[in-house]
């Protein structure tokens, strides 16, 4: 759900402020409380969720090595031999292929983009002792508000009166909408970064400048090595944005050689009409959108995590 | 000066990560590849490159480069096709061949006047068919009868594919295997059917386009050739006191109350009921041509697409069958216009066009080709019938935010005929209210 | 917006005194607008720029073709009257309200439950996951799995349920999209709550538990209160989220390549329809006019919320 990722991890500081300094929380070993009866049920609904979320992507991988007509027969059957040929069909014929391809560009490009960009801001806004910065921090948490919809023409428009003007293709291309990305990315990533950039020690920056290292130097060999985890997580959520992102997209490319991954799956989805619906492919198309989430979340999980939340409940 | 300001550094720095990260996504510009001088076209396809009609297409193309050394540049767009054609309108990108069914270019294109006039294409000789024009072998009530949606051109399009609606059967049932004529005998088919533990109609509740074919159809039968029209855009509302609709509407509600739609109808998701009814478990399944295509890969063993017209009412019945064409269409703004009006002739020919029927299996826009076997009926209705178009021509808007969303509720059992007739009613005149 | 609790505004080191200006505070100044421009820059030409252009084209009549023409509120006057519009409203309305009001009960229990559970972080992530998924591919599994004739169906007939649930009925199905949103939403949302909770101290817990508490007296008197903060930056984030709603909607009501049920549509699919719909009329002018409402709707309900989430607003 791309929506919820756009979202600032504010941090309350009232929440931490309100209560006692104390030693960090140890409150498990010293309440064996035996567990309700409610308790019970509570873990067993619990433990049911969880089976049918890990049920889901099984099925969603199973499902995706069937035949077409074996999963219209049987939708939670499994297969006898795996039919490899939905990746196949789909990588070639779907577009996926080229789609995959696009997605990881445009992905990857617009998420260094918007960090590269981002991250002298948030540094400069997280620092400044400017009155006017703290206007500026608030146009960019306000930037978090608006809805993609109310941008969702008037960027269109604008995109296609640039490309008019410079002759560089910018409507249906993956260039184009690489500046979308990183243009509509720039709020939450400064926002992210900002909060990062404010827990680094001043110290540090201090020293550096005794020693007489000029402003942008220490911004580049000493602030960013420090705050890497956070630029990794904010260019892991950028990533996660853009490779979820489907309502620009949808909009901006319309030719199957610069369709992203979303934008094949509902291509695939309207290809069921005149020629019937190829569930095994489309299920391939799905997991090749799941996958690589997947992998992200176990690989990097505990940091997407944090990024996305743990700063709103500091 | 030696001192290079700090911001300058940062802003070469930027620029270069931009460049890169442009060069790496390989940076394009719209300015297309300069021929020198060589002929060119480019066409937008409603198809994607996989499916079958996109091979006959590719197949003419190839040969209409090495025939007349006009290098055809293709995007196989699918479906929304005309979606990109609008947008390329905005930015001055727009091919110089598209394809769609008639309504969709009529309210993408035809409306706001950006096609270009077929009527001297329909003059042009077809090449290899001895004199033989577009005109003479495309029959002109697939073309006479395009609505032209207040735009100034009435032949904005040349069909090559034609659609039709009608009722699909498994000829090998045994239930009923002889096809009704009247809405009598469709009832009592479908009492058959019920009897037979069979459904007789199969829907998909979520396709109200595709269920309104019933309404649409029957108030044809009822009220004659432009009801429909006439109601939906009525925006007094007065026609929907016209006994035909309510007597329209009760022939759907008996269909409801009656059970003959295929259980689960209103919970399900098309195309589920659909490939429900090739699997043999409902008898009769309202839909365009394209459903044997559509459902071929779910189709019970032994199962033998058939197809009817739809039903009349009464002795003064017409029997007017829907036509759906899909046909080549030629923007203004493209800028090689002749190439691809050329390029419609060339295709027209018999053998050509005949891929459609022997490859695509779909029905091609000449009746002197062949139908495919699973299209043999359809082909039949529409050579004995006079045609007409699905809703009048009516449809986008009107029909999406106006008209469906009661229909809905009586095709779903939610409504009576009676409440329906005053629902849509008010609904209507809101609708149009709105559009102010 | 919601300017007055974002203490973002007040950057840590303000508070620093700090007798003169240092050199790394004057290099930084220095710094100031190269390093601000470009993030500046973007935000103009994506955000403010668009923003009062969309405005502009509101108050006009534009297919995207032919010349505009300005008509003034007249599109407002259009939506008000247009039963889809006002739908679309009330949809948004419902996701906010329904779907945010049932995740956060859902996250607390789940927060309560997990609290001392095993595996408790396991079980987090794989609740939280969804949230990162692309919802269209939710979408797709619904209508999958909930077909009259699909493995919902089949289960529950295994256990003797002959006439399951219509799921996929067009008037359960902007409830199926609803359940679909909370369960994809809990997970996120468990997961900030239970790190809000996991701060308090479990001495008040204890005292809690000495003076008597239960379960619902030590969640009612201590969690809530103690969370109460993160609760209502909760509630202002669901408040941004859910008039974004877009892809689960378009694909989970959605006849393929026909436009979903109006009776589903949120005010995002109607921005989208009215400006890039199949088969509808490219309405530039309605499309912004609606876009506008629904900036105007997230303005206003996300002040609303803070002042009535405001703590001294609430008795605890």
């Amino acid at each position: 759900m791309n929506h919820v990722i756009t979202q600032p991890p504010l941090p309350t500081e009232h929440a931490k402020a309100s209560l006692p300094p104390s030693k960090p929380a140890r409150r498990r070993s010293s309440r064996k409380d035996r567990i309700s009866p409610g308790g019970y049920v509570g873990r067993t609904v619990v433990w049911l969720l969880v089976a049918f979320n890990l049920f889901l992507l099984v099925w969603m991988a199973v499902t995706s090595l069937r035949d077409t007509r074996d999963i219209v027969r049987d939708p939670l059957g499994v297969p006898a031999v795996p039919y490899w040929e939905n990746f196949a069909n789909a990588w070639n014929t779907g577009g996926f292929g080229t789609a995959a391809i696009n997605s990881v560009i445009a992905t990857l490009v617009s998420s260094l983009l918007v960090v590269a960009i981002s991250a002298p801001a948030a540094y400069v806004l997280a620092k400044s002792t400017r009155k006017i910065s703290s206007s500026f921090t608030l146009l960019f948490v306000l930037g978090l508000g608006v809805p993609g919809q109310v941008l969702l023409v008037p960027v269109y428009i604008m995109m296609a009166k640039f490309q008019d003007i410079s002759h560089l293709q910018m409507l249906n291309s993956v260039q184009g909408l690489i500046i979308v990305l990183v243009g509509l990315g720039i709020p939450f990533t400064v926002f992210l970064l900002a909060g990062f950039f404010r827990s680094l020690p001043v110290e540090i920056e201090e020293a550096a400048a005794i020693d007489g290292s000029s402003g942008l130097r220490t911004f580049v060999q000493i602030v960013l090595p420090l705050a890497r985890s956070g630029l990794v997580t904010a260019f892991m959520l950028a990533v996660i944005t853009g490779w979820n992102e489907t309502l620009f997209s949808l909009v901006l490319l319309t030719t199957s050689e610069n369709r992203t991954l979303p934008i094949a799956l509902l291509a695939f989805l309207d290809q069921a009409q005149f020629n019937g619906a190829d569930w095994g492919g489309l299920f391939a198309g799905i997991v090749m959108v799941v996958t690589p989430v997947l992998a992200l979340f176990i690989w990097l999980g505990r940091r997407i995590v944090e990024g996305m939340t743990v700063g709103i409940s500091k | 000066m030696t001192h290079i300001k700090p911001w300058l550094k940062v802003a070469t720095g930027a620029i270069l990560a931009t460049s890169v990260a442009f060069t790496a996504s390989g940076c394009t510009t719209t300015d297309a590849p300069s021929g020198d001088g060589e002929k060119s076209m480019t066409y937008w396809s409603m198809w994607t490159e996989t499916e079958p009609q996109a091979e006959v297409l590719k197949t003419s193309l190839a040969a209409f480069e090495k025939d007349t050394g006009v290098k055809v540049s293709v995007q196989w767009q699918g479906r929304k096709v005309l979606d990109k054609v609008t947008a390329g309108l905005l930015s001055g990108d727009v091919p110089d061949l598209v394809d769609q069914a008639y309504d969709a270019l009529g309210t993408a294109l035809v409306k706001t006047n950006q096609l270009e006039d077929m009527a001297p294409v329909l003059k042009e000789e077809i090449p290899g068919e001895d004199g033989k024009t577009v005109g003479d072998v495309i029959p002109a009530k697939y073309i006479d009868n395009l609505p032209t949606y207040d735009g100034d051109v009435k032949n904005y399009m040349v069909p090559y594919t034609i659609s039709n609606v009608s009722v699909f059967y498994n000829k090998a049932n045994k239930v009923a295997p002889k096809a009704p004529k009247t809405w009598d005998e469709l009832l009592a088919n479908c009492k058959k059917a019920v009897e037979a533990d069979m459904a007789c109609i199969a829907s998909d509740g979520d396709a109200t386009w595709a269920n309104s074919y019933w309404f649409d159809y029957l108030l044809n039968r009822n009220g004659g050739d432009g009801a429909f029209k006439k109601l939906v855009e009525d925006k007094t509302g007065a026609s929907w006191d016209d006994p035909a609709v309510m007597e329209t509407a009760k022939q759907i509600q008996n269909l409801v109350d009656s059970g003959y739609i295929i259980k689960g109808y209103d919970a399900s998701k098309y195309p589920e009921q659909q490939n429900a009814w090739a699997a043999n478990k409902a008898l009769y399944y309202l839909m365009g041509s394209w459903a044997p295509a559509e459902t071929e890969k779910y189709a019970a063993e032994g199962f033998d697409y058939g197809a009817f017209n739809f039903p009349t009412t009464s002795e003064s019945s017409t029997t007017a069958d829907d036509v759906i064409s899909f046909g080549f269409a030629v923007p203004k703004a493209g800028k090689h216009t002749a190439e691809a009006k050329q390029f419609i002739a060339y295709f027209a020919n018999k053998d050509r066009m005949g891929e459609i029927s022997t490859v695509a299996d779909n029905l091609s826009a000449r009746p002197d080709v062949e139908a495919p076997a699973q299209l043999a009926d359809v082909a039949t209705i529409l050579a004995d019938n006079p045609s007409r178009l699905p809703n009048d021509g009516v449809s986008g808007d009107i029909t999406d935010k106006g008209f469906n969303a009661t229909f809905e509720q009586l095709w779903l059992g939610k409504l009576t005929a009676e409440e329906y007739v005053k629902e849509a009613k008010s609904a209507m005149v809101a609708y149009w209210n709105a559009k102010g | 917006m919601a300017t007055p609790a974002l203490p973002l505004a007040r950057g840590r080191n303000t508070g620093r005194p700090r007798a003169s200006m240092s050199a790394i505070e004057r290099s930084r100044r220095r710094l100031f607008w190269p390093m601000l421009l470009p993030a500046l820059i973007l935000m103009a030409l994506f955000y403010l720029i668009p923003i009062i252009y969309a405005g502009w084209l509101s108050l006009n009549e534009w297919d995207g073709i032919n010349e505009m023409t300005f008509i003034g509120a007249d599109n407002y006057v259009r939506l008000a009257k247009d039963p889809v519009f006002i739908g679309s409203v009330i949809n948004t309305l419902k996701i906010l309200f329904i779907v945010g009001i049932v995740t956060f009960v859902f996250a607390f229990a789940l927060t309560m439950i997990l609290r001392d559970m095993m595996g408790k972080k396991f079980v987090r992530s794989v609740l939280f996951f969804p949230t990162l998924i692309n919802a269209m591919v939710f979408g797709i599994f619904a209508g999958f799995l909930f077909s009259p004739s699909g493995p919902v169906n089949k289960l529950l007939l295994l256990v003797g349920v002959q006439d399951p649930p219509k799921w996929l009925a067009q008037d359960n199905l902007f409830n199926m999209i609803m359940i679909v949103m909370i369960w994809s939403a809990t997970g996120y949302f468990t997961t900030i709550i239970m790190s809000a909770v996991d701060q308090i101290p479990a001495y008040y817990y204890e005292a809690a538990g000495l003076d008597g508490a239960g379960p619902w007296a030590k969640f009612r008197h201590v969690t809530l209160p103690l969370a109460w903060d993160v609760i209502s930056v909760c509630a202002v984030l669901w408040t941004m989220s859910s008039v974004k709603v877009f892809e689960l909607i378009l694909v989970f009501g959605g006849s393929t390549a026909k436009a979903p049920p109006t009776s589903t549509w949120s005010t995002a699919l109607y921005v989208y329809q009215a400006a890039f719909g199949t088969g509808g009329d490219r309405e530039f002018g309605i499309s912004a006019a609606s876009a506008i409402v629904s900036l105007l709707l997230v303005t206003v309900l996300t002040i609303g919320l803070r002042r009535m989430l405001r703590r001294e607003n609430i008795e605890i």
